[in-house]
């Protein structure tokens, strides 16, 4: 593994990829700070511009994005309490007080050492525990992908726990996407109505631009594609490397969340934003400033940040390990992967070994420059809000087009895009959740020829799911977890309905 | 914005289709003579997804009141007439978007971009006469540089003339 690592550090440390890396951090900080961009928007623009520079750079920007994007949203949240990413909501609890309060360069330190340290720790879990885990994976048949799918289709509830019955249609909807095309098996055509594009299927780069970048620019354009308005005076003037008294100020909360957001991360489903919010309140029950947390102290930005970060790193790990998305942006790498011809899973670490170690070096290699990149990047930062919005979504759905175009150089797959922007737009605007439709494509088209294959494999008897025991134990995990979310739900719906009632 | 009628509008179409689909499916088992054929899969997946429909058109009637109140409540933070302005620069830009997809093909990247562009920017309301040219042509040409030479990615080249046009600069 050491070497392996070493060799993932070689590659990542060449200059044609450190100045990937270096502009990938700077992109990632951009679209994760300008409230309306975001990270996962980011990294689906650039899956298909991607694809053509070869595996090992493509996600090394990938990924360098990602965990910049994720920092990135304390920025804006700390300095105009406009966060950039969902997953800084909580930082600007206290970040934003703190900037009003004049300790602006303070809050942005903690936020950034913080968001770096719980990167670092993160991607040390990742590569020590993502190999482990692959390697018992290597058991699997047919019938264990199967049942994985299914488990991964079940934590679609964490993904949409908002509506949960929403979240399951647009499931199917990913789902049946994914059945578009040549059955896996006999060669039959499905749900193709004489259109001699579907035969080949639905590619999955339209459908990523459609449901997430365009529908966003669409409800952009909707709200007026308009930015509020910035204090750009705040000025910044931290330091570039984090001062030892840091660490021993935040040794608790820095040692705690960084292994709660961790898990968290590799919990299918929860993500950065529920990592940040765990994060926080665990926090508050520890801390000896616990009571003051949200009048705007440094432990509420560091509490968050460590989690977010470290947890965008653990999400990783069920991603390679076992091929899961667990998030929205991990489910477009997964597809990332797909597109350039890899499954992550467990025969992704014996196949492509450069790759996988160079995406964790890469990580480390990130985390250190979103140190050093910060205390500049924050300087410039306020200049960006100068650029007229309207002009970015513009240029925004013109990258979404080509993107679109270029995978298949197909024209017919700008309309795939442009349909199902309209499509998730409208969905969403109605509380549909959008990430389990990704899901539904990408795990529907590992689910249905792994269990055609292994009904085939067991002369069409369904025992062979429940007598192998990872499969059956995966099954069983799959029902319990999603009988559970049923019955959280319920439980939700009952107490808003009981507070209603003596309200 | 979340109103009631929508919600219904979504939840029949879904409901509708899951009908027609879970019939249509039946087509593909022409040949199928026993076991798991082309069909199984989806018709589980239809099935399913009907099945939800329907529980999703029982909730929304049991939450029709509480997604009126919050239908009423966005209305009056709003100005209509801002909404009204916005829905109207969403439905020309998708007619934008359509009518750059319908033509790229014959017309190619280079020759509409800009225009897409230009449009884009004047109907979301960025009207300076020259800047707004001026930045369309920059994107463009460093566009049609940088994806075709360094990234590998193609465009659109269009037909005959403009297809000439093209080799120009990819």
């Amino acid at each position: 593994m050491i070497n392996n690592l070493l060799m993932g550090f070689g590659t990542a440390l060449s200059p044609v990829n450190l100045i990937l890396i270096i502009s990938s951090v700077v992109l990632g900080l951009v679209s994760g700070a300008v409230p309306g961009m975001s990270g996962v928007m980011t990294v689906v623009l650039l899956v298909p511009i991607t694809y053509g520079i070869g595996p090992v750079k493509a996600f090394l920007i990938l990924t360098a994005v990602y965990s910049a994007a994720v920092y990135a949203g304390s920025i804006s949240a700390i300095m105009f309490r406009t966060p950039g990413a969902p997953e800084a909501v909580v930082t600007s609890l206290d970040g934003y007080k703190m900037t009003q309060k004049g300790r602006m360069n303070e809050a942005i330190s903690t936020a950034v050492f913080a968001s770096a340290t719980g990167g670092i720790v993160g991607t040390i879990i990742l590569t020590f525990l993502a190999p482990q885990l692959a390697k018992w994976a290597l058991n699997f048949s047919e019938a264990e992908y199967f049942s994985l799918a299914i488990f991964g289709l079940t934590l679609v509830s964490s993904l949409g726990s908002k509506n949960l019955v929403k979240a399951f249609i647009t499931m199917c909807i990913g789902l049946l996407l994914a059945t578009v095309g040549l059955d896996p098996v006999k060669m039959m055509p499905r749900f193709t109505f004489g259109i001699s594009e579907f035969l080949g299927g639905i590619d999955l780069v339209p459908i990523i631009l459609g449901t997430f970048a365009i529908s966003e620019m669409l409800r952009q354009i909707r709200k007026g594609a308009k930015l509020s308005e910035m204090n750009s005076e705040a000025q910044y003037s931290g330091t570039l490397l984090p001062p030892f008294h840091f660490f021993v100020k935040f040794k608790k909360i820095l040692s705690i969340n960084s292994l709660l957001g961790t898990f968290i991360g590799i919990l299918p489903g929860a993500g950065a934003t529920t990592a940040s919010l765990f994060g926080y309140s665990f926090a508050q029950r520890f801390s000896k400033n616990g009571k003051d947390f949200g009048t705007g102290v440094p432990e509420g930005v560091a509490a968050p940040e460590v989690a977010n970060n470290a947890a965008s790193a653990g999400a990783m790990i069920p991603l390679l390990s076992l091929g899961i998305p667990g998030s929205a942006t991990t489910a477009v790498m997964l597809g990332a992967f797909i597109l350039h011809g890899m499954q992550p899973g467990p025969l992704l670490f014996q196949q492509q070994p450069k790759l996988v170690y160079t995406i964790f070096a890469g990580l480390f290699i990130v985390n250190v420059f979103i140190l050093l990149l910060n205390k500049g990047f924050v300087r410039v930062f306020t200049q960006i809000f100068k650029v007229p919005y309207t002009v970015v979504i513009s240029i925004i759905i013109l990258l979404c087009t080509i993107g679109a175009y270029a995978n298949r150089t197909n024209v017919f797959d700008i309309w795939v895009m442009l349909i199902f922007g309209i499509i998730a737009y409208f969905l969403e605007e109605q509380d549909y959740p959008l990430a389990p439709i990704i899901l539904g494509l990408v795990l529907g088209g590992i689910a249905e020829p792994s269990m055609r294959r292994a009904l085939s494999m067991s002369y069409g008897s369904f025992t062979i799911f429940f007598t192998r025991p990872i499969s059956a134990t995966l099954l069983i995990l799959s029902l319990i977890l999603f009988i559970w979310s049923m019955y959280s739900a319920f439980k939700d719906y009952q107490i808003t309905k009981n507070i209603k009632s003596e309200g | 914005m979340r109103t009631f009628k929508k919600e219904i509008i979504i939840a029949l179409i879904i409901f509708f289709i899951s009908i027609f689909l879970l019939f249509y499916v039946n087509t593909f088992d022409v040949n199928q003579s026993k076991g798991v054929g082309p069909a199984f899969w989806p018709r589980i997946i239809i099935s399913f997804m009907l099945v939800l429909s329907l529980i999703n058109l029982g909730s929304l009637f049991k939450k029709r009141d509480k997604i009126m109140e919050e239908t009423e409540a966005y209305k009056e933070e709003k100005d209509i007439e801002e909404i009204k302005n916005n829905s109207k620069k969403f439905f020309i830009s998708l007619i934008i978007l359509s009518i750059y997809s319908m033509f790229l093909r014959t017309l190619g990247f280079i020759l509409l971009t800009p225009l897409l562009l230009v449009s884009m920017f004047w109907n979301l309301g960025y009207r300076k006469k020259i800047l707004a040219p001026v930045i369309a042509i920059v994107i463009v040409v460093l566009l049609a540089y940088i994806f075709p030479n360094y990234l590998n990615l193609l465009l659109p080249r269009g037909q005959s003339i403009f297809r000439k046009v093209s080799y120009i600069f990819y």
